[in-house]
Formats: C-alpha cells, sequence, structure tokens
C-alpha cells in the first residue's frame, strides 16, 4: 500500500470517529498545514451531509409516527397507519416486478432464513486453482438471518440482494416461489 | 481492488455518468429513478490482509483476499449487519451487493479487481 493510500485510509477512519488520539492529533496537524489533506476531507464531509440531507427527507420512524399518533384527538386520520403502506403510498426502489427466476439462466437464487451456498472451485488461476468453466463467483454466502437473493451471476457480473423488512412489507421483491 | 459506493432511489434524477456501466446492469433488474456515485475507494490489498470500507448508514465491509491470480481474487467479504461470504471476482466482472436503505433509496457496493 502506498503511503497516498495509507493516508486515505487515515483519512476515512479520522472522518468516521475512529482514530485514537494519537494519530487524531497527527493528522490535524498535518491538516493545518495542507490544503490538499483538507480537500480530501472537505469532500468526505460533504458526501456526509449529503447522506444526512437525504435522510432528512425520509418518513419518520415507526417510533416517532406511534409518538405522533399518541398526540393526535381520536377524530383525525390516522397518519401513522398511513406511513406504514409504502408499498401503495410512494414510490420505492425495488426489484423490478418484471424479473423473472426462469428467464435467468444464469442467475442463482436463495431466499431463506440463512441462506449458504457452495462452490468447490476456482478459475483465477492462482494457487490451488482448478478450472471450472461456467462456475459462478459465489463459493459461500450466508445472508444472516435476511433474505437475499442472487439476481445475476455471469461474465458481466454478481449482483446479490439483500432485502430489508420495506421490501417484505411491499410485496415486491419477492422471488417466485420461494417465500 | 476498488469500491465503489452507490445510492439508488426513486427520486427522479441522472444516473451518474461514471456508472454508466453499473445503471445498465441494474437497469435489468431494479426500478429506480436515479444512480448518485457517493464515493470511489482504491486500495492495494495484500494476500489476507483486510480493507475496512467505512459505508454510510450501515455497518463497515471488510475485504480479505484470500487467493490472488492473474484473472482475479478470491475475496472473503464481511459487510456486518447484512452478509458475508466468499466470491470470486474476476477482473473487469464486478460484484455487486445491494439492499440496505439509504434515505429513500438504496445503498450499492460494487467491487472490482483490477
Amino acid at each position: 500500500m502506498s503511503a497516498q493510500e495509507r493516508f486515505e485510509q487515515t483519512l476515512a477512519a479520522y472522518h468516521d470517529g475512529e482514530l485514537g488520539w494519537l494519530q487524531r492529533w497527527r493528522l490535524e496537524r498535518r491538516l493545518r498545514r495542507d490544503p490538499e489533506a483538507r480537500r480530501e476531507l472537505g469532500s468526505l464531509s460533504a458526501l456526509g451531509d449529503w447522506l444526512r440531507e437525504a435522510d432528512s427527507g425520509g418518513p419518520p420512524a415507526p417510533e416517532l409516527w406511534d409518538e405522533i399518533q399518541r398526540r393526535l384527538p381520536d377524530s383525525r386520520p390516522a397518519v401513522g397507519t398511513e406511513s406504514r403502506l409504502p408499498a401503495e403510498a410512494e414510490p420505492r426502489v425495488w426489484l423490478r416486478p418484471t424479473w423473472s427466476w426462469a428467464a435467468g439462466g444464469a442467475a442463482l437464487a436463495a431466499a431463506a432464513a440463512t441462506a449458504l451456498l457452495f462452490v468447490s472451485s476456482s478459475d483465477l488461476g492462482g494457487r490451488g486453482a482448478a478450472p471450472l468453466a461456467g462456475a459462478g463467483a459465489v463459493r459461500w454466502l450466508d445472508s444472516r438471518g435476511q433474505p437475499m437473493m442472487i439476481l445475476q451471476d455471469d461474465r458481466e457480473a454478481t449482483l446479490i440482494w439483500v432485502t430489508d423488512d420495506e421490501d417484505r412489507v411491499s410485496g415486491r421483491g419477492k422471488p417466485h416461489g420461494i417465500s | 481492488m476498488e469500491v465503489t459506493v452507490v445510492r439508488i432511489s426513486p427520486e427522479p434524477g441522472p444516473a451518474d455518468p461514471r456508472a454508466k456501466r453499473l445503471d445498465r446492469i441494474l437497469k435489468g433488474q431494479l426500478a429506480y429513478q436515479s444512480l448518485g456515485v457517493l464515493a470511489v475507494k482504491k486500495r492495494s490489498v495484500a494476500l489476507d490482509d483486510v480493507w475496512k470500507v467505512n459505508l454510510p448508514g450501515t455497518g463497515p465491509l471488510r475485504v480479505r483476499p484470500v487467493d490472488i491470480g492473474p484473472n482475479g481474487a478470491l475475496l472473503s467479504l464481511d459487510w456486518e449487519g447484512e452478509l458475508q461470504g466468499d466470491f470470486r471476482v474476476r477482473k473487469g466482472t464486478p460484484l455487486i451487493l445491494g439492499g440496505p436503505r439509504s434515505g429513500q433509496g438504496k445503498l450499492v457496493v460494487v467491487i472490482d479487481t483490477r
């Protein structure tokens, strides 16, 4: 790893609050005298701001809705109930309803409490490697109890998607024939 | 090794021109309106070294090459709270992992070897 790469890693760790006091002190000393380092840190901070802004645009967390609902008179519409209907109420990013299990010949798929896949060989040409024509990229995979799908696994790319509670509530992203 | 962090969203907007290929791949599988590149991180990672990549709004991604060859690398990945596994990542054939929520959208991580 080059000195620049080490510095970028240290800068990212500083940005994420992961440095000890000595490393932090050293980095802050460099930041004071190095405009380029300050610029790099600024780009990391700008990214964080962008994300915070994006997050603030989302609906309140369920706990907040519960609190709001408790304070509302009974005659008012149940705002909290509406907030729990994300599938029809507002657009989301989901799996295309049109994608098909059978159509994706190269696609493997799994959606289970814990999904594990194993492939026995490798064609990297590295040590211990043995050619395995047509095999996918996944040697083994554990989704830690979350349903997940391997949407694509061919020579163009391997695409693995972990679904969350919202996906499941919406009913989208649910592969045909797999619960 | 290169890790690209992307956010896709249902909010109308452009697709980042730096991620044209990714946009083409994702468009075939996912419905979204905009795609933004949040970060591109590059590192040389030696065999059995661990590269920890901090990701916004979710646990960090740890990448460890367990085999490196001329055509790619066998990577052991641990995305905290999301998934872990071993993946054979060929040069030019990216490994794309996605799903965690990011604002109104979803976070996507692309791992490529060079």
